[in-house]
This record gives C-alpha cells, structure tokens and sequence, in this order.
C-alpha cells in the first residue's frame, strides 16, 4: 500500500488499537508492560514516549498496541474501574485510547500543502504575529508553572500516605511482636483475663 | 389535573376495583384493580411511571396495591431498567432494539412505592426468556411488544444474568413471565367504564390497581434510594393496555384496541400525547412497532473513564533532516536519540513552537525546507500528559550551528507565520535525558519489609502488576491517587480553554487572514 491515503488510514486504524498509559514509574520497563498487558490480550508493540522538555520527575508514559480495538476498548474500561498497579503501589496507572498526535512517526495527513510567508516589520499584521508569539511565550510558562504544581501536591499526596502506612505498619509490628514474646500472655494472667485469639 | 381526592368530580376518573386483603393492623387496604380515566389495571400489569424532570417514563410491574388509612393511593412496583439506565454495568451485553431488563436481587433499585397518581399508562412488556417457567410468546406477540426483556438485572450484584430466580421481590417469578392462556384478562378499552373482564379475578390472585400517573413518583432507581416493602404479586408481561395518555387534557382518545387473541393480548401503542400535568411527559412510543430503547448508551467505560483531557503538547523535536534516501542506505543511522543528543552537544539543536498539533515531521521538514532553504530533520514531540492541546512543537536538526543561530535569529526578527496563520518560534531548549534513577512519587514501600523480601516470592509479587481489589489498603490509597489525578485533570482543562480564548482574542486582530 504506497498511497498515502492507504497509509494514512492504515494508520488511523493503528491508531484505534493502541492504548496510551501514563504514570508509570520509570523503573518499569518494557517487559513489565507487556507481561501486564496480556491478561487483557495481545501486545503488539510497546513504545515508550520519551520525554524531552520536562524534568526527569515526571511518570513514564508508553503506547502500547494491542491486536484489535476490542482489546484496546477492554483495557481502558478496566483500568477506569480498578486502579491498576505496576512495578509497586499504590499509584495507579492510567490509560485511555491513543491520539493521532501521540505518535511522532505518523504519516502526514494526505492533502494538506505546507505553505508560509515572512511577515516583514512593515506589514500591517506584523504586530499581531507578534503578539501571538508573545502569547505562545506565556502559555507554555503557565504550562510549566501548573505542572509543577501538580507535581508538588503529588508529592504532597505521596508522603502523607507514606507517613499514614509506616505508622499502621509499626503498630501492626508492635501489636504482633507483643503477642509473640509471650507478653500478651503474662499481662493476660496478670489481670486474669483470657486472651481473645483475633 | 394531579390526584384527585375527590373521586365525586369524576366518577370514572378513579375507582378501586376488586378488592383484595386486608393490611396488617387493619390499616391497609389491597386491592386487586382499580380503574383510572377508564382505564383499568390490575396487579401485575406493567406501566409506565412518570418521574418529574425527566422525558423518559420509567416502566415498572405493579406488585402491590393499596389503599392507606389516610386514603392515599399507593402502589409499589418492581422495575424494568433501560439499558442507559444501567450503561456503566452493561459490559459487553448488547441490548436488542426495544430491550429491557426486569430487576432483580436484593438491594437498591429493586422496587419502590409510590403515589398512584404516578402511573401513565400501561405498557406492553413481553417476556421473551427461554426459562421453562416462562410460557414462550408468538412471533405476533414479540412483534407487537412494545418492550421484551429475557434478562434481568440483579441490583445487588449489579449484573446482567440470564437465569431467573426463584423469586422476586418476594413475589414468585411465575408472576413475572408472560400469562398463560387461561390466566389473560380481557379488558375492553372502553372508556368511561369500569368494567371488569371477568377473567380478572381468576387470573391474579390479589391484584392491585393503580391509576394514573400525574404525580411524579419517587423512583428507586440504582441512583436514587429507597426499597418497598416486600411485595407480592409475579409480574408478567402480561398484555398492556395502552391508556391514552389523557390526564386532563383530553386530548387524545388514543384508544388502544388491542385484539385479543388465545394467548396474549396484543397491545398496540400509538403516539401518546403529553400528560396533562405541568411538566408533561412526552413519550411517544411508535405505533404498533416497537419503541426503540433510549439511549442505549453503554459506553465501554467512555462515561466512567476518568480521563485526562488531552493535554497535548506535541512537541517537536528538533526535526532533522533526513539525507536523502539512497545515501542513507549506504550506511546505518544512528537512532533518534543519539542524533538529538549530538546535535544538542554541537549545538544544531533547536525547538520549534507554536506549530499546528497535527502537523507531521516530514511535514514540518518541508516547512522549514520553504522558509529557510534547509534541509533539515524534525520530529514532532509526542503528545503526552502534559503537552499543551493547542501547541505544536518540534525539534529540529539543523546542519551547523550557525544555521542553526541564523535561523533562530530570523524567526524572531521577522514572522514566519504558515498558512494557519500562526507564527512559529525557534528556541533553544536543553533535552533532558530520561533518568532510571529518579525518585517516583507515589510508589510507596514499607522499610523493614523491603529487606526481608529478599525472598524470591516477594520479589516476584512486587514485579508484577495487578489490579487492586476493594478489600485492602492499597485500594484506598489508590483511589486518593486516582482523585488527584482528576483534579489535576480538571485543572488542566480549564487552563487549557482559557488558553484557546486568549489565542482566538489575539487572531481576532489579524486582518489579512
């Protein structure tokens, strides 16, 4: 198939199949999603999105294509449903059905002509495209500025529920170390009342 | 014209019918039919129920009906669920055109009382279920159901099961199949009259009529809350009686006249007008031919996904330009990465901004091919998370440095602007290579336990996925996740719009488009 309309709409079709995950961690690797992914059906193909612009902090994402669109459907609603966890807990991984754009080595859309212009000092919408770069400028520094934000109370969110989980933990230690050394037992007779075996 | 106390006013608008027993502590009365604007029901005939706000009636099986010490008509119903009332639950199971489901279980959504002013009309439900206990219906019958259902739903389990239990609601399943021939009622859809088909009393042990449905009933649906009381009484698709929908406007004597044949009553339905009451519900049903189901809407998980709304940044990469073709066979090239990583040392490296999202790389290639006369290669960066939906961005190759200086030079001199009139930026950015090593928020780990798994066992469990059950700690932790993961969503698409409305105010000013 050489015409790029067939290619194009051979990639669309690509498309529909493929599942865009996100928030993983980044000690997950390939073999990990596949193996994951398989209880849902056949993968295909797993790209991993590299990330360029932001800070390393940020969770992996990866498209991962599966055989037909029905396995793709059937893993997105799943993971609505339940949180999914890979490589450790208790963040969840997301996923939800791939876009054109997610994909840098897509065919160009057939029938679209690039053309372009240079806008002189002199021309009469040079300050208006001006403007616009300005704008461009300010959305990306907003962008960056919400994501970091995000982030931070990500963090937030994480070390709360680490403090929240080592605490239960120490107490369920503490609990189960009392028990076992026979404490239990002497206060037990102590003040003669008989253990309780939960 | 909502529930009439005063049955003086209009003697055939409301009157009980056969009676049937008596409540405990005698407060209750029961009754077996009861007659509404000439219309008459009886227990376990299917209707249609009115719920105020909504266009859409809901259809239920009258399973009991009584009247209070109060003189409040009562009546409780079980229901039948729309496939879009339940779409998060529906799973792969397809509804056929006119498909119902009847609710079964214990639990929420199951069955409700009601005022009696809350019934419509009668609806013809036929139940097409190849249980044995269910008498089969003809073609004839099927096709002139204006609703089947051959699956029930069980509100407790919320799920779709084929088999039907042994009992309903209290009520044994018989009564809600198709009546058998010697069970049908015969009923002459005259108007003003409260004649009763004989066959009435033989074919329902205690039934209850309820009439009319102006007011708006309390409808326990799996959203809303509250159960009925046990009842009784098996509903059946037993043939409906289309009631004109007349309250009070008269307007339409839609009679249906259903013919009556050996084994079922057919019901044909023809277009009912509005119900009289102030929000009047219109509900058409198509003639004779099935109504279809509403919004069959089950969306595998469409509606319940909580998804991000695209944030897309489509980066670009600093497109290279590919060699041409034959040469590049002539020997390997090296990967992507390791070219943007060289570029970037030798400083040829430079990001395109604010490019159309859909652009290609070899379209954004011939772009700069057309501005700057150079070849060059680009990929566009892939939309992800956290890439602005509006911007596209790319990362270009240039030959040399100085290309590469001059070109970021010209794009801020002058204004490159292509035909979507949006004028492209070059900067410089630094990648930021990929780190195996950093930290990831949100992957929790207990200290001691982490040395003690040493263990092949725990090590394995930790490597692999799974999805988490509702029974643990884990779960609820992870949900705290997933709500973050919506706010930030929300968050981003809120950016994101105001972003679109501050470029469409800027183009707004462009006047050579």
């Amino acid at each position: 198939m050489g015409t790029p309309e067939a290619k194009y709409a051979a990639f669309e079709e690509k498309v529909k199949r493929t599942v865009y995950l996100d928030n993983i961690s980044p000690q997950v690797t390939e073999t990990v999603v596949r193996t994951a992914l398989s209880q849902f059906g056949t993968v295909k193909n797993i790209q991993f999105i590299r990330n360029y612009l932001e800070s390393s902090n940020i969770p992996q994402c990866a498209l991962v294509e599966m055989e037909n669109i029905r396995q793709a459907d059937v893993i997105v609603s799943e993971l609505a449903q339940l949180p999914f966890m890979m490589s450790g807990m208790p963040r969840p991984v997301r996923a939800r059905r791939a876009e054109v754009e997610m994909f840098d080595d897509r065919p160009a859309k057939p029938g679209r002509g690039i053309s372009c212009r240079w806008l002189e000092p002199n021309d009469p919408d040079f300050e208006v495209a001006q403007a616009l770069k300005r704008l461009t400028r300010r959305h990306a520094a907003e962008a960056s500025f919400v994501l970091k934000h995000q982030l931070q109370e990500e963090e937030n969110l994480a070390k709360q529920q680490n403090e929240a989980l080592q605490a239960n933990y120490k107490k369920y230690d503490m609990l189960d170390s009392v028990i076992a050394d026979g404490t239990v037992q002497c206060l037990a007779s102590h003040y003669k009342i008989r253990p309780a075996d939960d | 014209m909502v529930g009439l106390e005063e049955t003086n006013m209009e003697d055939d608008y409301f009157n009980w019918g056969k009676k049937g027993g008596v409540g405990e502590e005698e407060r209750v009365q029961f009754y077996e039919s009861f007659t509404l604007e000439g219309m008459e029901y009886s227990l376990y005939d299917c209707v249609h129920l009115y719920r105020s706000g909504c266009r859409e009636t809901d259809i239920g099986k009258l399973v009991e009906i009584y009247d209070t010490e109060d003189h409040e008509k009562k009546i409780k119903v079980v229901w039948f669920f729309r496939p879009s009332d339940i779409h998060n639950f529906l799973g792969d199971w397809k509804p056929r055109r006119n498909e119902i489901l009847l609710a079964s279980g214990v639990g929420q959504g199951l069955s409700n009382v009601n005022p009696l002013e809350a019934i419509v009309q009668k609806c013809n439900v036929v139940c097409a279920s190849k249980d044995e206990r269910n008498p089969q219906p003809s073609e004839e019958e099927l096709r002139m159901a204006t609703y089947i259902f051959s699956h029930n739903f069980d509100v407790g389990k919320r799920q779709i099961l084929e088999n039907f239990p042994d009992e309903i609601s209290g009520i044994k399943v018989e009564c809600f199949f198709n009546k058998r021939n010697n069970q049908q009622l015969f009923r002459l859809p005259k108007f003003q009259t409260n004649l009763r088909d004989p066959a009435g009393p033989s074919n329902v042990p205690s039934k209850l009529e309820l009439d009319e449905a102006t007011a708006s009933p309390v409808k326990n649906k799996l959203k809303e809350s509250m159960v009925g009381p046990g009842e009784q009484g098996c509903a059946s698709n037993e043939m409906l009686r289309l009631k004109p929908a007349l309250d009070g406007n008269g307007t339409q004597s839609a009679r249906i006249s259903h013919g009556q044949d050996k084994e079922r009553h057919k019901v044909r339905f023809v277009d009912q007008p509005h119900i009289s009451a102030s929000d009047c519900v219109a509900f058409t049903k198509g003639d004779a031919s099935r109504k279809k189901p509403d919004g069959v809407a089950f969306t595998k998980g469409d509606a319940s996904r909580k998804k991000p709304d695209g944030v897309a940044f489509t980066k670009g990469d600093a497109s290279r330009k590919k060699p041409d073709i034959d040469k590049r066979s002539w020997f390997k090239q090296p990967s992507w990465e390791v070219k943007l990583q060289r570029a970037q040392d030798a400083g040829h490296l430079v990001l395109l901004d604010n490019l159309d999202p859909s652009y290609a790389s070899s379209e954004v290639e011939a772009l700069v091919w057309k501005a700057f006369r150079e070849k060059v290669e680009a990929k566009m960066i892939q939309y992800s998370t956290f890439s602005t939906p509006q911007y596209g961005k790319a990362f270009v190759i240039f030959k040399s440095r100085n290309t590469a200086e001059r070109v970021i030079s010209e794009l801020n001199s002058r204004c490159l602007v292509p035909e979507n009139w949006r004028p492209v930026i070059g900067i410089r950015r630094s990648l930021k290579g990929p780190d195996k090593t950093a930290r990831f928020v949100g992957h929790l780990s207990i200290a001691k336990i982490r040395l003690q798994s040493q263990r092949e066992a725990m090590r394995k469990a930790v490597s692999t996925s799974h999805c988490s059950q509702p029974n643990s700690i884990e779960y609820d932790m992870a949900l705290e996740w997933c709500l973050q993961q919506e706010k930030s969503d929300a968050c981003w698409k809120t950016l994101y719009e105001k972003q679109v409305e501050e470029i469409r105010e800027a183009r707004r000013a462009i006047r050579n488009l």
